[in-house]
């Protein structure tokens, strides 16, 4: 299921290609949801990565809880080189739809 | 069920949540340290209420602040806004909130910690674990304490320096910005491997399943940036 290395976002809810990523897309969204089901995927990813990476994969994500809130927070841009390289990707995930650029009519 | 502090996790990872605390409980550059922890319990409780609308600030709610808040109401009610609601942010919201602060520093400086309070207590939350206690908060005035040459060029907020637009977000506060540098380095990748090194990894998680982990994360926050 890789695809030369890259991430491919078509398919990012699967996992987008990557090792054991429908386990860490399943595990980011059980400790999000803090339901009965984030214990069991701790207990998951730990068996299939270990657990020094099932607590990395939650530092990432816990880390993105704190950069968004800066960069939506500040009104940051996206820097010019990454709205060049991103039209597609961003058009595949579907971020023209959000919330934040509905209101804010931002185009970078 | 302890703290992260006391959870056994890798050494850089431990100290830069214990850095995050402690900072919070030292005079800021625009804030007192009670100030400071005042803005970080306000993150608390506003995570413990999730379910209040957007719409609805909890200055404007009855019996939500206590009448001797340390905070105006124009601070309470944007950390409330930034934890629970960060995608909904406009200029517009910006522009009113900077209204009821005292300058735009403290507003850089109240995002600061709210950010960083959120990826704190976001992981020992992800963790099952206990959030840190906080602070006291003590003694002493502001520092006073800016970033050179501020001007509001790309951001709603005043920045200096060059580099990536999202590492400048918080240049106006660089005391505060390393603190968040040193906790990003210890919770994703060190920030020279950002765009510089993209197969780095700290021998757990490879680089890409790092960045789908992130990916996700920041579409599940409708995160614009």
């Amino acid at each position: 299921m890789e695809t030369d290395g890259e991430i491919d976002p078509a398919r990012l809810a699967d996992g987008a290609g990557v090792p054991h990523g429908a386990e860490l897309i399943a595990f980011v969204d059980a400790i999000i949801a803090g339901d009965d089901e984030a214990a069991t995927a701790r207990a998951r990813l730990t068996n299939a990565l270990g657990p020094e990476a099932m607590v990395d994969a939650a530092a990432v994500a816990a880390n993105f809880f704190m950069m968004t809130r800066i960069a939506d927070a500040t009104g940051t841009p996206l820097d010019e080189r990454s709205v060049a390289m991103s039209n597609d990707l961003r058009a595949d995930l579907g971020i023209e739809g959000f919330t934040s650029k509905r209101l804010t009519g931002q185009t970078g | 069920m302890g703290t992260i502090l006391d959870a056994g996790l890798r050494d850089d990872l431990t100290d830069a949540h214990r850095e995050v605390i402690d900072a919070v409980g030292r005079p800021g550059a625009s804030w007192t340290a009670p100030e400071r922890v005042a803005i970080a319990a306000e993150v608390r409780r506003a995570m413990e209420r999730p379910d209040l609308p957007p719409w609805q600030t909890p200055s404007s709610t009855d019996g939500m602040v206590a009448p001797d808040h340390p905070l105006e109401a124009a601070a309470i009610d944007a950390v409330w806004r930034i934890t629970n609601h960060p995608g909904t942010l406009t200029r517009d919201w910006y522009d009113e909130i900077v209204a009821g602060l005292t300058s735009p520093e403290h507003y850089v400086e109240l995002v600061a910690i709210a950010a960083m309070m959120n990826g704190i207590d976001r992981l020992a939350h992800f963790l099952a674990l206990e959030p840190i206690p906080l602070p006291a908060g003590g003694a002493g005035e502001p520092t006073g304490e800016r970033g050179d040459d501020l001007t509001v060029s790309s951001h709603w907020v005043p920045t200096t320096g060059g580099g990536p637009q999202v590492m400048r977000a918080l240049s106006a506060v660089p005391s505060d910005r390393a603190t968040q540098m040193t906790l990003l380095e210890a919770q994703y990748v060190p920030p020279t491997a950002l765009v510089g090194d993209l197969n780095w990894d700290r021998g757990t998680l490879d680089r890409r399943q790092i960045e789908l982990v992130a990916t996700h994360t920041s579409i599940v926050n409708e995160c614009f940036y």
